[in-house]
């Protein structure tokens, strides 16, 4: 079972070879700095808001652009903390498996994952195309940049997901080599 | 339905994280349905997103973290440790005040069990009490935090239940400051039957220039809740303002005041903060085409002619609920069981004359208290992790703090005033 997975492993490591790793990392420090520079934006938006509107200016691109950075922001942090192990699914059925059962069903729900975060993606990405004439009312912005906030993040988490398949592989074909 | 509820059920027992069992099951039923397009799926998911009531969730996590790095959190538990000195589970009886006091600042529970097992466990490990008891303690206590405006559960349940979250705030405030009591009785009896921490005789008694010197330090901590809840009635902001106010708040405070705000310590925070707020947005949009396609099953309209068929008394129906919520809890993420359970059961208490804010700090209780009980609960796996105790140990402790807290619960709900009374003081009557 494991030989026949380890040729599906490599093929899923090229995006990880030396110069692609370091690409993946890049990207993933670049992921960070842009959750956290629109974590930033969006406290400075609203707090600005509720600032404009004690002194009655109304300024509703401020919430609008808030509400851009939100779903970015919110999106890109669900795939950093998906990445560090911070979003985990509950084992109290599957702690009890022996431990090549427990892999064989972590292995297909990481592959339901990766396949769902595909088809996010694409119908995601059918979604903004279509959405791609339509403005904000306050600015000149298209509205589909909110929905290619989960088209990107379902790419970036299928990455990750694909990682963690690919840990997962190298567990299963390490203690398949040891016993 | 039965591919809806089916998918879910399988996917949580394969291990499956709770985002994507309610995302994938969502999505399945829409892949069921040819007359339903795949598109609608994934706006649902956007959708979810974009509300604005939401943005207080990244806030209030973001605030949370932020009061923990910039002294005000050191402020609070010296204070709670001058208050509880001469008290019999003395250094139990701090996590109990010191939960309250951080109530005013923090929302999340699980973030203040965490925080408060950090900081008290090894003492309390070194007094002599059981690792258990540590836990139950620490653990059962955030409640309150969760309980004392700010509160994420208030946040999400104003959101899906389009009920005011200022009342609900406001709605907190007297059922936080009873559970404090009934959980410090709770703490007193159960360490005097283990014989834990007796108070010492050489600790000298609280004056009020102690008292008051302490004052001085925290009350900026202190002051936070009261500002909310005022800026908020007088419309200075709104209460998703009142997060972004909360996160200027702890930094002036812990850069200016307490000078203990570091650059370093403020990333730490962030960082920390947009993958929390990632892991819950990623639970409330993946909800989006889960909720769609419950509705569109009408398994609300079903569920509610099961309940109205057992009773239509207003406090026999929410008790019926309450329980139904405290067994889901014990299995269904707390976001999950807001955002899916809140329009089954809002609508059915509303139609019986149960006001919507009593009724949502209620719900709201009970929801949250499933973090704590096992089997599955955020806070008591991170809290039971950070000392490595027994989930067992940690249950027959938890025991008689549960009750404690059903008992309030049961108290609130004959007696609504409890919660409706400083809202319709602050806000007027619906």
């Amino acid at each position: 079972m494991y030989l026949l997975l380890l040729p599906c492993l490599r093929i899923s490591c090229i995006p990880f070879g030396v110069s692609m790793r370091k690409i993946y990392l890049w990207f993933c420090r670049v992921e960070e700095i842009v959750c956290g520079l629109g974590f930033g934006f969006l406290i400075f938006f609203i707090f600005l808001s509720a600032i404009l509107r004690l002194f009655k200016l109304s300024m509703s691109w401020y919430i609008d652009l808030a509400m851009l950075c939100l779903a970015w922001t919110a999106f890109l942090g669900a795939d950093v903390a998906w990445r560090h192990g911070q979003i985990i699914g509950v084992d109290i059925v599957t702690r009890k498996l022996p431990a090549k059962i427990r892999w064989i069903v972590e292995l297909i729900v990481l592959l339901i994952i990766a396949a769902t975060l595909v088809v996010m993606a694409i119908f995601g990405t059918r979604l903004a195309w279509t959405e791609r004439v339509s403005r904000y009312q306050s600015m000149p912005i298209p509205l589909a940049l909110v929905t290619l906030s989960l088209v990107v993040a379902s790419v970036s988490m299928f990455f990750s997901t694909i990682q963690k398949i690919r840990k997962l592989i190298l567990q299963m074909a390490g203690k398949g080599e040891s016993k | 339905m039965t591919l809806l509820l089916l998918c879910f059920v399988i996917f949580m027992l394969m291990g499956m994280p709770i985002a994507f069992v309610i995302g994938i099951a969502g999505f399945a039923y829409f892949l069921s349905q040819p007359q339903l397009p795949f598109e609608i799926a994934v706006q649902m998911t956007v959708q979810q997103s974009q509300s604005f009531a939401f943005l207080a969730v990244p806030f209030f996590i973001f605030a949370g973290n932020l009061m923990n790095v910039s002294g005000i959190t050191s402020r609070l538990l010296s204070l709670a440790r001058l208050l509880t000195r001469r008290m019999y589970g003395g250094t139990a009886q701090i996590s109990v005040v010191m939960s309250t006091l951080m109530g005013g600042v923090s929302g999340s529970a699980t973030a203040d069990a965490m925080m408060e097992t950090r900081i008290l466990g090894p003492e309390m490990q070194r007094i002599g009490y059981k690792k258990g008891y540590i836990v139950a303690v620490n653990c059962t206590t955030a409640l309150i935090t969760a309980t004392i405006p700010p509160s994420l559960g208030f946040i999400i349940f104003g959101f899906v239940g389009e009920v005011s979250i200022g009342r609900l705030f406001a709605g907190g405030i007297i059922p936080g400051i009873l559970m404090m009591f009934f959980l410090m009785a709770t703490t007193s009896i159960t360490s005097r039957y283990h014989k834990y921490d007796p108070p010492r005789p050489e600790a000298p008694k609280l004056s009020l220039t102690e008292l008051f010197k302490n004052l001085k330090e925290s009350i900026w901590a202190l002051l936070f809740p009261v500002l909310l809840i005022v800026g908020i009635r007088f419309g200075v902001f709104t209460p998703s303002e009142s997060g972004a106010f909360a996160v200027i708040y702890a930094i002036v405070i812990g850069k200016f005041v307490y000078k203990e705000l570091s650059w370093e310590k403020f990333k730490n925070a962030l960082v920390t903060s947009f993958k929390d707020n990632g892991a819950i947005m990623l639970i409330i949009a993946l909800s989006g085409s889960f909720q769609w396609a419950l509705t569109w099953v009408q398994l609300p309209v079903a569920l509610s002619k099961l309940i109205f068929g057992i009773t239509s008394n207003p406090q026999l129906l929410v008790i019926i609920m309450l329980v139904f919520l405290f067994i889901t809890g014990m299995f269904v993420d707390s976001n999950v069981n807001f955002l899916l359970l809140t329009p089954i059961f809002l609508p059915m208490v509303k139609s019986l004359g149960v006001d919507p804010v009593h009724f949502g700090v209620l719900m709201a209780t009970v929801v949250t208290l499933g973090v704590m009980t096992p089997p599955i609960g955020a806070a008591l796996y991170s809290v039971c992790g950070i000392i490595d105790c027994k989930v067992e140990d940690y249950t027959k402790a938890a025991l008689p703090f549960f009750a404690a807290i059903m008992l309030e619960l049961c108290l609130l709900v004959f007696f609504p005033g409890l919660v409706t009374w400083i809202p319709n003081m602050i806000f007027g009557k619906f």
